[in-house]
């Protein structure tokens, strides 16, 4: 087990902010790790291996497919830190010099002032904003700096600790409540929290809909035929698991007409986690996308039969 | 991340609890982050997030 290596971010996040808010440009700004990452992570190459998911099915008995479990998601977790840490120290570095700013500060500049600081702040981060976006890439270095690059490490630090709740939280449960698949699609999402991209998504999404919350949710009522047709959606839901991406990209277009004579509320879901609609596009995506509808559609038998004749339908390609 | 999140609800009349575990259990196996069941005098509440797909 390596939990016990992992990161301090939050020491990590004071130091970077600390060295920005001073207006320095040290590249200086962290000790010596204890042991190279390139090293760590050589190690932590085991947790990553192919034959790992092999493994995980091959261990009997709930105690020792936890453990099992356990071990990888931490091992992963370790390395997934250790790469931050690396990337923390880069971002550093960077202060001295001009690469990211310009594509970084119009984008984040206007989602902070919408949502942190004081009213001063807002003011100071919507006329740099302006500013930024005045000079058609003029940026001031030291104001990008001074005041984006600290609160995009703060939001990646956020994002990273509310992925990691999850993953915890999952952990503290049976194998079969939280298992190693679903582990490592949470822990995707933890490397995705701590980078720049997921990082202003996260401002710009915030800056848009934290306001509106409560219409971000979508609502259902479930009748007692939907309660007790669930084996039929899980049927139909492996039955989509099984497709290869080529299938399920047919599947998808076969399914995309009858989306329309759905509920609202079903709509509304299937839109907004695909809000493109890639799954139209993309293969893994449409398996994705096509396994969360179907578990959520309604359930009546004419919904049924075109889900399954769609499927062998696709199954043919 | 941008997540999204479905609120499900079913009357005690038509839906045990082991039901509205059972329907969490396959929530989470169609991919959800996460799924929560709370309960009211008259309905069980499943509350799950998804992550929207970039």
């Amino acid at each position: 087990m390596t939990r016990d290596k992992k990161l301090e971010p939050r020491q990590l996040l004071l130091s970077i902010c600390m060295l920005f808010l001073g207006g320095c440009a040290s590249i200086d700004g962290f000790p010596d790790p204890v042991i190279k990452p390139s090293d760590d992570l050589a190690q932590a190459q085991q947790y990553f291996s192919p034959g790992v998911l092999a493994e995980y099915v091959k261990q009997s008995g709930e105690a020792a497919r936890r453990a099992y479990r356990d071990q990888i998601v931490y091992g992963r977790l370790h390395a997934y830190d250790i790469q931050y840490q690396v990337f923390l120290r880069a971002l550093s570095r960077e202060s001295g010099g001009t690469g990211m700013a310009g594509d970084l500060a119009s984008l984040a500049l206007n989602g902070l002032g919408a949502t942190v600081g004081d009213a001063a702040t807002k003011a100071a981060l919507s006329a740099a904003s302006a500013g930024v976006i005045g000079a058609q890439g003029a940026v001031s270095k030291d104001l990008f700096y001074q005041k984006t690059l600290p609160a995009v490490v703060a939001q990646m630090e956020a994002q990273r600790t509310q992925v990691r709740a999850i993953v915890e939280k999952g952990l503290s449960t049976a194998d079969a409540d939280y298992s190693l698949p679903q582990a490592i699609v949470d822990l995707d999402l933890y490397q995705i929290a701590g980078s720049l991209p997921g990082a202003l998504n996260g401002i710009v999404q915030d800056a848009g809909t934290k306001t509106a919350t409560a219409e971000a949710d979508i609502r259902l009522s479930r009748d007692k035929t939907f309660a007790t047709s669930l084996p039929e959606a899980v049927a139909i839901g492996n039955q989509i698991a099984a497709l290869t991406d080529t299938q399920a990209l047919a599947l998808a277009k076969a399914m995309d007409p009858f989306l329309k004579t759905r509920p609202q509320g079903v709509q509304d879901f299937v839109n907004g986690i695909d809000p493109t609609g890639k799954r139209l596009k993309d293969g893994a995506t449409a398996k994705t996308v096509l396994r969360q509808w179907s578990i959520l559609d309604q359930r009546d038998s004419a919904s049924q039969k075109q889900w399954t004749d769609a499927i062998a339908t696709a199954g043919k390609n | 991340m941008a997540t999204k999140t479905t609120v499900e609800t079913w009357a005690k009349t038509n839906a045990t609890q082991q039901d509205v575990q059972n329907e969490q259990k396959a929530r989470l196996a169609a991919g959800a982050v996460s799924s929560t069941i709370t309960e009211d005098a008259n309905d069980w509440i499943l509350t799950t997030v998804w992550t929207v797909a970039q």
